[in-house]
């Protein structure tokens, strides 16, 4: 028998984020790239369905990881969850947020692994202009962690990354945009030599996924 | 409604006993070497169907079912777990399918549970399906699917079905479908993504399981 409890650190990630899309944040320090025009995107509702399809797989994950759990994550269930914070509630109406999908990736033996967990939040928006704007609204506040920016190679339309490290983890986080998709990859590693290079590179993979679903 | 039933299929698998009549079937020999449980365990999130389904809904959400949370919310957790560990059950994996629009009271579950062996899987399978306090299991008769399958709906005390369900075993695998509101024919349906998910589990059984 085999029982595995989601890591602590990736249960609090999912908290964070899912407070991040609903909250209203700061402008924060950002690394911008210039836009690239893309071809016309699928329809709202289309590419709505195709969220799952950009998520990471089997064979961009390291060696005995799986997708533990992903879920879509709607307006109303953050809205349910704020229990009607008119704050929430205006906060997102404003946003154009249509929807999102969270994702979290961990070993199913991890006490064998360095790397603790990944996860992985898209979000769909109305219009490219309210992705862009929620990409820099602030994600250096996660859980109450200082997340301090890192610079990283450009994703996508625009990206920028973040760090928060202690005595015996090191978390990091890579954003991106493409068109009106925002998508983050959260690494969580016990190791001593984590880098920022480990979450770009999934990113990377996000991004081909994201893009072959027709972004 | 939905929502409360979920939790409440969720056990069902792993609930208290009621006589049992299935379908027993000669077992079909896979092609290629058998996944050892360990590889199944990483396949298992990519069995649960992503196509085949009935028109107009899609995957909404899915996770590891570990024994240890099944144990945990099990109404006797000490049962739970000598069954658990009676039927080698290794890990299981909960697939959840929603109506584009979103419909109340529409949609599907698929639960997928591994066992070290097919002994275990069939003893687990054998089981069958119990009715909490205040409803009924009324079985019906089902194609045979897979090694075994059974089909049956959960009724309340007013007789009002309040979902139907469908279990297919292969192997050291078993799928559980659980719908609702999926009218005109409801049962037919909730059969035919059980067929979805035993091609699932006989895909991942011979190794290939393609990308989700």
């Amino acid at each position: 028998m085999r029982a595995i409890a989601p890591q602590g650190i990736i249960a609090v990630l999912c908290l964070a984020a899912a407070l991040l899309t609903a909250s209203a944040c700061t402008l924060a320090e950002s690394f911008l790239v210039t836009s690239t025009p893309t071809p016309a995107p699928p329809s709202g509702a289309l590419l709505e369905e195709r969220l799952p399809q950009m998520l990471l797989r089997q064979d961009d994950l390291p060696s005995g990881f799986v997708a533990w759990s992903e879920s879509y994550q709607r307006n109303e269930d953050i809205l349910a969850r704020a229990g009607g914070d008119p704050e929430v509630v205006r906060s997102l109406r404003n946003s154009g947020r249509q929807t999102g999908y969270v994702a979290v990736y961990q070993a199913m033996d991890p006490t064998d692994v360095a790397l603790e967990g990944i996860f992985v939040i898209l979000e769909l928006y109305d219009r490219p202009e309210q992705a862009s704007t929620a990409l820099y609204r602030d994600p250096r506040q996660v859980a109450g962690t200082a997340m301090r920016p890192v610079t990283i190679d450009p994703l996508a339309d625009e990206s920028l990354a973040y760090t928060a490290t202690s005595q015996d983890s090191a978390l990091y986080s890579v954003w991106f945009r493409k068109d009106r998709l925002t998508a983050a990859v959260f690494t969580s590693s016990v190791a001593s030599d984590a880098s920022v290079e480990e979450a770009h590179a999934f990113a990377q993979r996000l991004l081909a996924h994201v893009q072959a679903a027709g972004l | 409604m939905w929502r409360s039933s979920l939790l409440l299929v969720g056990s069902l698998l792993l609930a208290g006993c009621s006589e049992v009549q299935t379908l027993l079937a000669t077992p079909t020999p896979t092609p290629g070497p058998t996944p050892t449980s360990e590889e199944l365990t990483l396949r298992l999130s990519l069995l649960a169907p992503r196509d085949g389904l009935p028109s107009g809904f899609r995957f909404e959400s899915g996770r590891y079912e570990p024994n240890q949370s099944i144990i945990a919310q099990a109404p006797d957790p000490v049962s739970t777990g000598d069954l658990v560990q009676r039927w080698g059950r290794v890990i299981g994996y909960v697939a959840t399918y929603a109506p584009l629009d979103l419909v109340e009271g529409q949609g599907f579950q698929v639960s997928l549970d591994l066992y070290r062996t097919a002994g275990g899987a069939r003893a687990a399978f054998q089981e069958g399906p119990s009715a909490p306090p205040g409803a009924v299991v009324d079985r019906s008769a089902v194609t045979l699917l897979g090694d075994e399958s059974l089909g049956f709906r959960l009724r309340d005390n007013s007789g009002e079905v309040i979902f139907y369900g469908f279990w297919v075993r292969k192997g050291n695998l078993t799928a559980s479908v659980y719908s609702q509101g999926l009218e005109p024919d409801p049962a037919g349906t909730t059969e035919a993504i059980a067929r979805a998910a035993l091609a699932r589990l006989e895909a991942g059984m011979s190794g290939q399981t393609g990308a989700p």
